[in-house]
Formats: C-alpha cells, structure tokens, sequence
C-alpha cells in the first residue's frame, strides 16, 4: 500500500506540467516573501534576532527545497507550515522593551502594531490561560 | 418699561455682537480657503519632483552598492548593470527573493508577489524602480 502511494507521488511528480511546476515554485517564492516581510515586522529593530530568524528560514526552505518531492503532500505542509509561521510572527508575535531608566522592574513598553491581532473583550476573556498549539493558532479565525 | 429697555439694548449688543463677529473671522476664513488649495498642490509638485530626480544612475548605483554588500555573491568583478542574478552571479531563487527585498527595503516601496517575481537582473530591477513614482 505504502509502496503504491510512494509510486503515485512519483508519478505525479514525474506527470506536473511546465505550466504547475512553474505555479508551484512561484508558490513557494511568495511564501518565502511573506515570511521575511513577517520578520520585518516582528522584528523590528532587533538586528540579531532578524537575522537569525532570516537565517534559519533561508536554511529550512533550502533543506526543503532538495529533500522534498515536487508536488507531493510534505511539500505542501511545508509550505502550509511556513505560511503559519509568517502569520504567527506577524499578528502574534509583539516586542517588549524595558522602560528606558526603569530596568530594574518588570515594565515593559509593548510594540503594538497595526497587525497584531486584537480580538473582542470577551473573546479574549475566554483565552485567558489557555495553551494553544501552533496548529491552532494557525487555523483560528476570529 | 425700564426692563424693556434694558433688554432691547442688550438684544442689540448681542446683534452687535453677532454681526461683527463674522466681519472679523470672514477674512481670516476666506484667506485659510483660498490658501488651502493650493498647499497640496505644491507639495504634489515637489514629491514628483523628487521622485523625477531618481536618475538611472543613480538607482543603478545603489542596486549595485546593495548587492555588493550581499555576501552570496560569488563573484564581485561580474556586477555590472546587465548582471543577471542567477546567471552572473550565482544566486539561487531564496537569494534572489532576498535580494528583490533588499531592494524593496532601499527605496521604501513594496513590489507585488507577481512583479517581483519577475525581477532576474540588475537591469530589470532598475526599469521597475523607475517606472516607480513612490520610491525614493
């Protein structure tokens, strides 16, 4: 059964017109662009982590890029993975910084910005101290 | 009688009142509507100035500084205006995608999935820009 499945994946890999594979890596392209506007964004300001962030996107996508199969299902999670990831970064991800002259205390000046999400009072009452998974943030929509 | 009096008086000081009132703000309002206008259109005037100011060079220039700043770039002495980034210098697609970016970030403006994609080389990069009014 497994084999067949693995047979089929080939196939289609082997059978994607000029016109899909062309589709499909535009695809992933834009997905590449989301992502690193989404850590622009997230990380504003903060050279280190950004450039860590682009580093570690920039090595995953290409680790992807040869291990993966065209056209197969664990390319498009990837890719759905890596479009999770872009929104995450950019409607939930927020900076904090220590009030300057104050660093001492646990005060923290948050970078709200225009695409963080912000949901209802009582939305958010009901979130309160729950977990999410990564999954679930991923798919939520309010 | 006497209250009579007092309040037509004061009805007239209040007319009065009114009545100046406008003779004085007319002006100032006339001259602030007359002005107005014409304020965006010397700034209109002045940021397409500055976006015709962009010369080919220029733009050219900073592609070209920007790249070279771009530690991937396997070979310094093949930037040129015709490079193309794979071909020449030795970019792959995430590169290029980082590059176009790079570019984006340079002259402040956002290329749409569809043109950016479609930018290989420096040239291409430079005609993009230029037919941009926004960027700067």
């Amino acid at each position: 059964m497994s084999s067949v499945e693995i047979l089929k994946t080939f196939l289609a890999s082997k059978f994607l017109s000029p016109a899909e594979l062309a589709n499909n890596r535009f695809v992933v392209r834009a997905t590449y662009r989301h992502l690193l506007r989404a850590t622009s964004i997230a990380f504003k300001g903060d050279t280190e982590t950004l450039q860590a962030s682009r580093a570690l996107a920039h090595q995953t996508f290409q680790t992807n890029a040869h291990k993966l199969e065209p056209n197969s299902l664990e390319a498009s999670t990837a890719v759905a993975h890596a479009q999770g990831v872009a929104q995450i970064l950019r409607e939930h991800v927020v900076q904090g910084r220590k009030k300057p002259g104050a660093e001492d205390s646990e005060n923290y000046k948050l970078n709200i910005h225009e695409h963080t999400q912000r949901l209802e009072n009582e939305t958010a009452g009901k979130l309160r101290g729950t977990t999410k998974s990564f999954g679930e943030i991923r798919d939520a929509s309010f | 009688m006497f209250r009579t009096a007092v309040l037509q008086s004061i009805r007239c000081a209040a007319q009065a009142g009114v009545r100046a009132a406008p003779r004085v703000q007319r002006p100032a309002f006339k001259t602030a509507s007359f002005v107005q206008p014409r304020i965006p259109a010397i700034s209109a005037v002045r940021s397409y100035a500055s976006a015709s100011s962009l010369s080919n060079d220029e733009v050219t220039g900073r592609i070209l500084d920007l790249l070279k700043n771009f530690d991937k770039v396997s070979d310094a002495s093949k930037l040129v205006p015709t490079s193309h980034f794979t071909n020449d210098l030795g970019l792959d697609s995430l590169d290029t995608v980082e590059v176009v970016m790079a570019i984006e970030e340079e002259f402040s403006i956002e290329i749409p999935d569809k043109e950016a994609d479609a930018i290989h080389s420096v040239n291409q990069a430079v005609d993009y820009i230029m037919a941009q009014p926004d960027a700067h």
